[in-house]
């Protein structure tokens, strides 16, 4: 918007006859992200700060996750990748504890057009899937057997699921980038657990709900992959 | 527009159920119902003894007939064996007659929630073998203490 604003001031005061002539001479200056042409324009890398946080404050969790996003215009395709690992105490004894990686890929589509800082608002999807291994120890009691300890295990489970997204993308300073997404993650797939029912999938949450929601607040780093041509003012008239 | 709204709304309320109820229905007995032979109508046993494979003790001289036992399978194995010593008529003469069966199960543990707690679920009952005349019927085979399943296996002697 500054750069449509000095754009305009460097333009004197038009004419009726300069007007006549040259209608155009604005919109002819829009910069190329206006345009909507699918090509990888920059990358972008980052984390999210609230899985970092929670690792360090909540015991039950540790876990990490990288993001990455490339910018194609009005689409971005987004990749995720993080560990998630969770250490329960079992109210009637016992414990849970899980350990694993996950994966998403998706679409973002930029509900701004006309930011030329390519602030997003967006909407999209993904699909998830992680691999992880989950142990259980549960306690119970019966008056003809005893206590007894149980304890199981899956050694490899793999699981996908579906998510869509919405949030925001805001620049900073330079090519720093902070932002959201909010995540509504359904249809949980689980393949591998056998006597202990999958409670909790890493990158997904628990298991056995029909939906669940999920929130990163993550900061970015962009790459541009051309430099981005900057908006030509319009010819000044003799 | 109004039903994407609409829509967003469910979705978010839904999110306030994302809490499970602690409801625990799981447990290690089996619901047997006796019937007769001849017919389906209900059968009440005297039973002098009842022994369970792996269990130290056994049942010994129930005070009154029962058509109906509520008897724990094995939770370190997945198979158990129920003895039964029972009285029976037979030509107007009361006997002492030995029966058994076998059942197998599966178990899977379930975690409700950290604040509930884990429970070991029996699933896939199934009559391995039997030395009674008829072959006893699973008639549910999830073992639940849910008063919707009345009976897990059926047994006719």
């Amino acid at each position: 918007m500054l750069v449509y604003g000095a754009a305009a001031q460097l333009v004197p005061p038009p004419t009726a006859t300069q007007e006549e002539q040259e209608p155009d001479t604005l919109q002819e200056a829009k910069p190329d992200s206006l345009r909507i042409k699918f090509y990888p324009r920059s990358i972008r890398f980052g984390t999210d700060l609230i899985s970092l946080i929670k690792s360090q404050t909540v015991s039950t969790y540790t876990g990490w996750e990288l993001n990455a996003d490339i910018d194609f215009g009005k689409y971005f395709l987004a990749v995720d990748y993080g560990s998630w690992g969770r250490t329960y105490e079992l109210r009637n004894g016992g414990d849970y504890q899980n350990s694993g990686t996950y994966w998403r890929a998706g679409m973002d589509a930029n509900l701004l057009r006309k930011d030329p800082d390519k602030n997003l608002v967006f909407l999209g999807f993904r699909y998830g899937q992680s691999s992880f291994s989950e142990s259980s120890n549960v306690l119970t009691s019966d008056p003809f057997f005893g206590d007894i300890q149980k304890h199981v295990s899956n050694p490899t489970v793999t699981a996908s699921w579906g998510e869509l997204t919405g949030g925001l993308r805001v620049k900073i300073w330079k090519e720093f980038w902070m932002g959201y997404t909010a995540r509504m993650k359904f249809a949980p797939g689980v393949k591998g657990d056998g006597e202990l029912k999958t409670y909790d999938i890493p990158g997904y949450g628990r298991n056995g709900i029909g939906f669940y929601w999920g929130f990163n607040y993550q900061v970015f780093w962009r790459i541009p992959f051309t430099k981005q041509k900057k908006p030509v003012p319009a010819p000044i008239p003799k | 527009m109004r039903f994407l709204l609409v829509g967003i709304l469910f979705l978010l309320l839904s999110a306030c159920l994302s809490e499970p109820d602690c409801i625990i229905t799981a447990t290690n007995n089996v619901k047997i119902s006796l019937k007769k032979i001849t017919s389906d109508s209900v059968n009440f046993v005297k039973f002098t003894s009842i022994s369970i494979s792996g269990a130290d003790s056994v049942i010994n001289s129930m005070k009154d007939s029962v058509s109906f036992l509520n008897l724990p399978v094995n939770p370190r194995t997945g198979e158990t064996t129920f003895k039964f010593q029972y009285k029976k008529k037979v030509n107007a003469v009361n006997i002492i007659k030995t029966d058994s069966v076998t059942l197998s199960y599966v178990t899977q543990t379930i975690i409700i929630s950290p604040s509930c707690g884990g429970f070991v679920y029996y699933t896939n009952l199934a009559v391995i073998s039997t030395s009674f005349a008829t072959i006893p019927k699973v008639k549910f085979n999830q073992l639940s203490t849910s008063a919707t399943v009345h009976t897990n296996l059926e047994i006719k002697l």
